[in-house]
């Protein structure tokens, strides 16, 4: 709708649309005889800007084009209505003379954000210490800092029909391939939802398989982690009002990654994955492993240590079964409510946690002594897997496995991680394959070992085609 | 039909190792004490020979028809009545493969392992495993079995140390005694335990090398992997028991590994045995797709899904398994699909090529 360049029609405009919104504002000046309206809502601008960069100016020069007056560098003109109402929405401050048709969009918004902090979820012990905020202009602000080159390119967009979030996504033109690029840009665009939930929204609406527990896309707090991926020719996600960024598409090794590996030796770094994935089977095998040994295979292990297995098993009225499920349920309990519980009343679960469980419960004989190991190594193993979404995974495919194991015993384990390693291997992200095998020589050689970096001459071959050189002449000096 | 995704160098390799490694590894020694006698070793050599000259075979019929794979091709050769039967009976005969190599695994775990879990509850967890992965592209089969092959070295590490106990070299003498007959004889038994080989046949056209010739290493080095595997299995149970017992043991390789003694392991047989499913289902499941996709090809614009087909054999292949009780009929059964797989795997796509050269079929007419 185009405006009229009376300001007094464009107030009652504005005042029919905002007729509900007490905090809507229309201020009227009269400078130099010449007559000014002001429109913005007063809890989202800056009083003491718009009095010291727009009142003050115009004050000193009422007839000269507005551009020239205000010291404001977010300055927009439209004709459009709706425009300014948007404009209005978003915190800025409307600003019409009388007798032009044109109205001025003057950024004053009030800005409120914390400071950046220290990463919670996801510590390192070597390497940057910042971490997203909600403020999405502040997140593509860390991440321009990052990469300073042209390549880097960052793309808006406007999802959520009432909340009109903004989300942008990063990758590197020179790096990414485009088709991946299009993919993810077809898949934010065909998002039609009221309002967005990052990252839980995006990643439900964006990933490919519905059913997998397996996490497909990856989920970091850590802006220099989210380079790292960007410089495998990957596209960064983020969203207004969220502190995590979504990274796509990932493999299953990612999950297994740690900002870690790369600032420690080589060596050491590829000792901790390897640390890290055999807790991958520990998390998932060891309490099926427990039950199948105690109950179906004993042979398996030498006598003696049978005899100490089945001693501490000797008062225990329940099968290992019933045994191992409780401790595992009781597991999860005790990780539940210390996220849930307020901070100060925390101390309290590790007074029952350990105590009740790790003491009286072997006493009274509910549960035998190998169990309270088991179970503790188990929830120990699921925690060092660097993502939340894959240890809970891992920790709750636990679940299966047992019940598998007391049924079918060791065959009923091998049984299930075969299932497993089926789905994974039928699993796509962005039609990218999401596991690929960890023998097969990936030119990306980061899956079950860390590699060292002058041995990782190329980029991933899956996501960025064109580009493949990473390294040039590495440790060049020695010749 | 769904689109196949092409495949590397180096997976057909492994597709082709894990489908050659199948129930043979446990039972050949015994099943050629018989026959070959001390020079089972020779005869195992031998019919690694002969299966080298199948896939040079296969491969020749294969780049002559570089774009489609033969299924598709049989009815370009012999036309399309006879092609779509074609189809029908290597359908039925990768069904029956898989099948009977189904029923023997189950078989052998039920008698070393679960004396008391009823036979079918063994053969339907195998056969889900094995449907389940048989829906997939030809890829995803790679990916699996690529992540199985790790097992299947770790298996021949097992085999090769815990036949380091007992072994005696004058076991193997002396060489050929009754002469070349009864070795010969071996090598005709020994031959089913490479077929698999033969996923070439359907393999060749999605193979992404930088000539076809790489195709052919990669199956040699795959065969030559899968001798190397029998041959050490049966020199080590040959050089282990003598040919008597060998007679009356039906898994010597498990009585090997039973008498190996470890600290924190007292059974390995048993882990062993577990293991093992990973080299038995790679080949069950390679059967069962190669069985999907030639009842796919009855009809050239494609016939049913993929997923359907292979949840039928499955059905089939579950309530096949109510009927074969004994282990008696299971060597039956095998002794036909030994004589069909010569049959198919050997003498038939010989047939098509000297058919397809007669018809004068050349590569630049495609």
């Amino acid at each position: 709708m185009k405006l009229s360049p009376s300001v007094e029609e464009t107030e009652q405009y504005f005042k029919q649309l905002f007729i509900d919104q007490s905090d809507f504002q229309a201020k009227r000046l009269v400078i130099g005889g010449t007559e000014f309206r002001l429109f913005y809502f007063d809890t989202l601008i800056d009083p003491s800007n718009v009095q010291d960069f727009i009142l003050k100016p115009l004050l000193l020069r009422p007839q000269d084009p507005i551009h020239e007056v205000v010291s404001i560098i977010d300055y927009a003109e439209t004709e459009q209505a709706d425009e300014a109402v948007h404009a209005i929405m978003y915190g800025k401050t409307v600003l019409q003379r009388s007798g032009e048709s044109r109205l001025y969009l003057l950024g004053a918004d009030l800005k409120k954000e914390r400071s950046i902090n220290i990463p919670s979820n996801e510590r390192v012990l070597r390497g940057a210490n910042e971490a997203f905020i909600e403020n999405i202009d502040t997140n593509l602000n860390l991440m321009r800092k990052l990469i300073n080159t042209t390549d880097f390119v960052v793309k808006t967009y406007t999802l959520g029909r009432l909340s009109q979030t903004k989300v942008a996504i990063m990758y590197i033109k020179s790096i990414a391939d485009t088709s991946f690029v299009n993919e993810v840009d077809r898949r934010l665009q065909s998002i039609d939802i009221d309002y967005v939930e990052a990252p839980g929204f995006i990643n439900e609406l964006i990933q490919d398989q519905k059913f997998s527990l397996f996490p497909q896309l990856l989920i970091t707090e850590r802006p220099d982690r989210a380079r790292a991926y960007l410089m495998e020719g990957k596209v960064v996600v983020s969203t207004a009002g969220s502190p995590d960024v979504i990274i796509t598409p990932v493999s299953f090794w990612s999950f297994f990654q740690s900002s870690d590996d790369y600032q420690i030796s080589w060596i050491l770094g590829t000792i901790f994955r390897l640390l890290r994935i055999s807790c991958f089977f520990i998390a998932i095998g060891l309490p099926a492993v427990y039950v199948s040994v105690s109950s179906f295979n004993p042979n398996l292990l030498p006598i003696n240590f049978v005899n100490t297995l089945q001693s501490s098993l000797k008062y225990i009225t329940f099968p290992p079964v019933v045994e191992a499920l409780a401790m595992m349920l009781l597991l999860e309990i005790l990780r539940e409510a210390t996220i849930r519980l307020a901070s100060p009343v925390g101390q309290t679960i590790g007074v029952v946690g350990g105590i009740v469980v790790g003491t009286v419960v072997v006493q009274s004989n509910l549960v035998s002594n190998t169990m309270v190991i088991v179970a503790a190594l188990t929830g120990l193993a699921s925690f060092i897997i660097p993502s939340y979404e894959m240890s809970s995974a891992i920790r709750l495919l636990s679940y299966p496995a047992l019940l598998l194991a007391s049924l079918f015993g060791l065959f009923g384990l091998a049984f299930f991680f075969m299932m497993i390693c089926i789905h994974l291997c039928q699993m796509n992200t962005i039609g990218l394959p999401y596991y690929t095998p960890p023998f097969a020589m990936n030119p990306a050689k980061d899956t079950l070992l860390r590699a060292p970096l002058w041995a990782k001459r190329t980029r991933p071959s899956g996501t960025a085609k064109a580009n493949k050189t990473r390294l040039r002449n590495p440790r060049g000096w020695k010749r | 039909m769904s689109k196949e995704e092409t495949i590397s160098g180096r997976q057909l390799f492994v597709l082709v190792f894990m489908t050659q490694l199948g129930t043979e590894v446990l039972s050949l020694p015994h099943a050629e004490a018989g026959i070959a006698g001390h020079d089972t070793w020779l005869a195992v050599l031998l019919s690694g020979l002969f299966a080298q000259a199948g896939i040079v075979l296969i491969w020749w019929v294969g780049s002559r028809y570089p774009s489609l794979n033969f299924f598709a091709y049989t009815s370009r050769i012999v036309g399309r009545p006879i092609g779509a039967c074609l189809n029908l009976i290597y359908g039925c005969y990768y069904v029956l493969s898989g099948f009977l190599l189904t029923l023997s695994y189950s078989d052998i775990l039920n008698r070393w392992m679960y004396i008391l879990t009823p036979r079918w509850i063994i053969t339907l967890m195998i056969l889900i495993v094995g449907g389940y992965a048989a829906i997939s592209t030809l890829k995803r089969i790679a990916f699996v079995s690529q992540s199985f092959m790790i097992l299947a070295i770790l298996g021949f590490l097992l085999i090769v140390f815990s036949g380091i106990y007992g072994f005696d070299i004058r076991n193997l003498l002396p060489v050929l005694t009754d002469g070349w007959y009864p070795v010969m004889k071996g090598t005709y038994t020994a031959f089913t335990a490479y077929v698999g080989y033969d996923l070439l046949l359907y393999a060749y056209p999605y193979v992404k090398t930088r000539s076809k010739k790489k195709v052919l290493l990669a199956m040699t080095l795959a065969n030559a992997c899968t001798a190397v595997y029998y041959i050490a299995v049966c020199l080590i149970s040959t050089t282990t028991f003598g040919l008597k017992q060998l007679l009356v043991i039906p898994e010597p390789l498990v009585f090997i590994l039973k008498n190996y003694r470890v600290e924190v392991l007292q059974s390995i047989d048993n882990l062993f045995l577990i293991v093992y499913a990973c080299i038995v289902l790679a080949t069950i499941y390679v059967y069962f797709y190669l069985a999907a996709k030639a009842f796919q090809h009855l009809r050239g614009s494609g016939l049913g899904k993929q997923q359907m087909w292979v949840w039928s054999i499955v059905v089939i292949c579950f309530i096949g398994g109510f009927f074969i009780e004994k282990r008696s009929d299971i060597r039956q059964w095998a002794e036909i699909q030994d004589r069909l797989s010569v049959i198919l795997v050997v003498a038939l796509p010989c047939l098509l090529l000297m058919v397809s050269a007669m018809r004068g079929v050349t590569r630049s007419s495609l």
